[in-house]
């Protein structure tokens, strides 16, 4: 009496209705802010050595600590050196080792991954093991470990990070590889004899390359999270350099002074990675939508 | 699931963790070992020392024996939970962890429980005002509160609640816990702000689900008692994932937690394994070390075991 059946009216009516909803292609609002945030990011990584009217290095001891004013846009640091230039010479170290380790951990993974996926059998299974026992352990706590101990730069941080978190990312591209390996042109061009090389890069990969976008933005996200949080506590880029994370470690002692040395990476840092995370879950949200309303 | 069956899971767990733990520290043990500069350095760092000395440390932490011997003898002391002495303060590093333990411990609970809450009540809202303006808005702002990094978030947190608008104090002990709550309410929400994304967004998942059926139900007006089992059947399912969620939030917070401490001036356990690694103070970085894998295996099989628990279907074996 009390049986829980849906007719099969309902079971369309739902399964429909979310499908034809995300049909729409308009953007939200937030991926527009995200991506403008980006371009002005990349902007200053590019043009921010010209554009500085300071240069990031020089010292003024006359002026050090001072509030934001006509000649100093966010005030100076306490060896008198002007912020904003700081903050936009920064932009460069600020996004490219993040992007470095997130071009490395998706290349690395996707190889990986798609090998895996397509072959499956003991490979499969051992590189699932291992990934997975690796999988759990915080990235950044390993890496400062790592690098604290070896003692290593800005180089060796990259890398570590770059290969700590290859199982992330392993995962996802597995994941959407296993879909597409059920599919008929897989069938299809088996049959015909290609070899495995050329199914997975021909075939296999064009079809993840979506996933592997959407990745890494999220990748990158998470990259410039840890790489800042290396050179706030030190290790990564030396002392003098004008890193957002290295700033926000001298500055944060006189927030009463002048909170915008302080403020300003802060704030660079933060909006850089939530533009880098919308843009991310945009295109993974819509890419595995794609996949499914077929 | 037989009381058997948790034994059985009890024990597998126990044992691999005790591999991964063994596996860890002599990891860790070798790259003390293999990296430059040697630990008879960082321990004279600074003062002069001459070569009496010098041998006298080496003798003392037995580091003129062979590597083989060094290291049965390391693996002793791990097991007795004998970490030696901090090369910076001379104190037992059990008793410096056991005392910052207050500090983190608290921090990291009251984190979670901010997750927890928040991310209930913003998915809820978030679900009930679907599509509108409020549901952006909850979601672009729990991406920026996720994906900022948590020294960021600190200070800035702390400049304009502590700093100017002073609700909050910027530095201090405390002796109650009501002092404790409020001394660690900006770095709890630091830390628990970033969590809230996932969180809110799978609450916010499973309302829509349930209010999706429920639309469909009452359109049939089947009843009280079908709505009923209906929303049952999904909280389950969504418990599932909200434990499975819960457990990342938390791994994610024990690499969080040091980046939370530093800025608010805590001294807690994340920043102590900080200022042991910049320090190259060894024995504290392997006792840490040990203490942070020991901690994500524990919260792992415990997410597992909710898992088996909530999913009658779910074996409590290795298989997957």
């Amino acid at each position: 009496m009390s049986a829980i059946q849906l007719s099969a009216d309902d079971e369309v009516a739902v399964a429909v209705a979310p499908a034809a909803r995300r049909r729409s292609a308009r953007w939200p609002a937030s991926v527009i802010v995200a991506l403008f945030v980006l371009l002005i990011v990349v902007g200053s990584a590019v043009l921010g050595a010209t554009l500085a009217p300071f240069e990031p290095g020089d010292t003024d001891l006359a002026k050090s600590v001072t509030m934001p004013g006509s000649e100093n846009l966010l005030g100076t640091d306490e060896l008198g050196r002007d912020i904003f230039s700081r903050l936009l010479v920064g932009t460069r170290s600020a996004i490219t080792g993040p992007l470095i380790i997130a071009a490395g951990t998706l290349t690395i993974a996707t190889a990986l991954a798609l090998f895996s996926a397509y072959r499956r059998g003991w490979v499969d299974q051992l590189l699932g093991r291992v990934i997975d026992t690796i999988y759990s352990l915080p990235a950044l706590l390993v890496a400062i470990v790592v690098v604290g101990v070896v003692g290593g730069g800005y180089g060796t941080a990259v890398v570590v990070l770059t290969l700590l978190n290859v199982p992330q990312n392993y995962r996802i591209v597995r994941a959407a590889a296993i879909e597409q390996r059920g599919m008929p042109y897989v069938e299809a061009a088996r049959s015909l004899g290609h070899s495995t090389t050329r199914i997975l890069v021909k075939h296999l990969l064009p079809n993840v390359m979506p996933f592997v976008v959407a990745a890494f933005f999220l990748r990158f996200t998470f990259a410039i999270v840890e790489l800042s949080s290396l050179s706030f506590i030190g290790l990564g880029v030396p002392p003098g350099a004008s890193d957002w994370g290295r700033m926000l470690s001298e500055n944060r002692h006189f927030l009463e002074s002048n909170p915008w040395a302080a403020i300003g990476p802060g704030l660079a840092l933060v909006f850089t990675a939530a533009s880098a995370n919308v843009l991310g879950l945009e295109l993974y949200e819509r890419f595995a939508s794609r996949g499914r309303a077929r | 699931m037989t009381f058997r069956q948790v034994v059985r899971f009890v024990a597998i767990r126990l044992g691999v963790g005790m591999v991964v733990l063994a596996i860890v520290s002599t990891l860790v043990f070798l790259s003390v070992h293999l990296a430059p500069g040697s630990p008879e350095q960082a321990l004279v760092e600074g003062s002069t020392a001459t070569s009496e000395v010098i041998e006298a440390i080496r003798e003392r932490y037995r580091l003129d024996e062979p590597v083989v011997v060094q290291y049965v003898h390391y693996l002793g002391q791990v097991a007795t939970l004998d970490f030696g002495e901090s090369y910076r303060t001379r104190e037992t590093v059990t008793s410096i962890i056991g005392a910052r333990l207050s500090t983190t411990v608290p921090l990291v609970g009251f984190g979670l429980l901010v997750t927890l809450i928040l991310g209930t009540i913003l998915g809820t809202v978030a679900a009930h005002r679907q599509r509108t303006a409020m549901d952006r808005t909850i979601s672009a702002g729990s991406i920026l509160f996720a994906s900022a990094p948590p020294f960021a978030l600190a200070i800035v947190l702390l400049y304009v609640f502590a700093e100017r608008l002073g609700w909050f104090p910027v530095i201090g002990d405390w002796d109650s816990p009501f002092e404790a709550a409020w001394h660690l309410t900006l770095p709890a929400l630091t830390l628990g702000l970033a969590g809230t994304a996932p969180m809110m967004r799978l609450v916010r998942t499973s309302m829509i689900e349930v209010l999706e059926r429920d639309h469909v139900l009452f359109a049939h007006a089947r009843g009280l008692s079908a709505r009923h089992v209906l929303i049952h059947h999904t909280l389950r399912n969504s418990l599932v994932a909200a434990v499975t969620t819960a457990g990342v939030v938390l791994i994610g917070m024990l690499a969080a937690v040091a980046f939370v401490e530093i800025p608010f001036n805590l001294d807690g356990l994340g920043a102590y394994l900080i200022e042991a690694v910049v320090a190259q103070d060894v024995p504290v970085v392997q006792a840490l070390t040990l203490l942070i894998t020991a901690s994500v295996l524990a919260i792992n099989s415990m997410v597992d075991l909710l898992y088996a628990a909530l999913d009658p279907r779910t074996r409590l074996g290795e298989g997957r």
